[in-house]
């Protein structure tokens, strides 16, 4: 993503509709994919989203440019997603939800790429949901949003050793699900 | 290094590209000559390539109009509760063009109070004067015939 320009920035912070839009395009991929992979519900993520882009717009006076607007923005959608799947762990439902995998399905005829997507996808829902939240959000920034490490430090405001000791847990217990998944698959 | 130290550094930096180019050839130089290292190496490639292959899902496409039907409803509900505040402390707090306006319009009362009472107050001695006059009227005229002009037979009769 590039970093959205400051009269963008200005313009939707005097409420123009229209730049808070262009601000929308260039951050929603990112902000509903990482609320995916923490909340690992669509109709969660959906919610999360909406929450994020309304603090944002309500919040945009106080982005003192102190950081990159996209990392502020990660952390708002890190926080705001991390907050729901407490919530929503307390509340202690259990949706499991691969409705991702139904269009995909059903729209289109099983080629192997299909099939390997929906695969894919069904296996990261069963990896991350093996990990801690703390461990699961470093996973995704680094290695679906390609987040470096400093730029996961400042979004989730820990120290960058923090980041790669997470990480290295994170690899850690997905290697030994993997070598567990093989073992009994033997 | 030892494997432990190795492991770590395959695990976070290694794998992230972070290491600088010494380090990198000190690990590569211990793969060659390390079985489990090379092994666990293996995995996290592999693991790696996995996430690589990882599609980003595509946006819902109503966010957007959630997102703006809201926005656009709180800066109409902010332009009401706006105007409501504004008219409120001016009430309360007056502009200053407003503060002296009302001080002008205070001091010119305050100056007709004070002028009618003077006028009022002139009036009132004026009528003690007169009732002064009356009063030295009445007392110099005393004994004198009052009533000159007066006298009838019948008063006559009875004084």
């Amino acid at each position: 993503m590039k970093d959205i320009d400051q009269n963008t920035l200005e313009l939707a912070l005097k409420g123009d509709i229209g730049a808070f839009e262009d601000i929308y395009k260039e951050t929603s991929g990112f902000v509903y994919n990482v609320a995916l992979r923490i909340t690992r519900n669509s109709a969660d993520a959906e919610e999360v989203a909406q929450s994020v882009f309304l603090k944002i717009y309500r919040n945009l006076k106080n982005f003192a440019f102190r950081s990159a607007f996209k990392t502020w923005i990660y952390r708002i959608t890190v926080n705001t997603a991390i907050n729901h799947y407490r919530k929503f762990m307390k509340e202690q439902k259990r949706r499991v939800d691969f409705d991702d995998l139904a269009p995909i399905l059903a729209n289109s005829s099983l080629t192997s790429e299909n099939v390997i997507k929906s695969d894919n996808e069904s296996k990261l829902q069963s990896l991350l949901g093996l990990l801690s939240l703390e461990h699961k959000t470093c996973l995704v920034l680094r290695e679906i949003e390609g987040l470096s490490y400093q730029e996961i430090a400042v979004s989730l405001r820990i120290p960058i050793n923090t980041v790669r000791s997470r990480l290295k847990r994170a690899r850690q217990a997905l290697l030994e699900e993997a070598r567990k998944g093989i073992k009994d698959a033997l | 290094m030892r494997c432990k130290e190795i492991q770590n550094l395959l695990k976070s930096d290694y794998l992230d590209g972070n290491l600088n180019l010494l380090k990198q050839r000190e690990v590569s130089k211990h793969l060659q000559g390390c079985d489990q290292c090379r092994i666990l190496e293996k995995e996290l490639r592999g693991q790696k390539e996995f996430f690589q292959k990882i599609k980003k899902q595509n946006v819902p496409g109503g966010l957007w109009q959630n997102i703006k039907h809201e926005i656009l409803k709180e800066q109409l509900e902010g332009e009401a509760y706006s105007g409501v505040f504004e008219r409120l402390k001016e009430f309360l707090f007056p502009s200053r063009r407003v503060l002296a306006l009302v001080s002008a319009a205070t001091a010119v009362i305050v100056v007709m109070v004070l002028a009618g009472s003077f006028i009022r107050g002139r009036n009132i001695l004026n009528e003690e004067k007169d009732g002064y006059i009356l009063a030295d009227y009445t007392i110099n005229t005393e004994g004198q015939e009052l009533f000159s002009g007066f006298g009838t037979n019948i008063e006559e009769y009875f004084l």
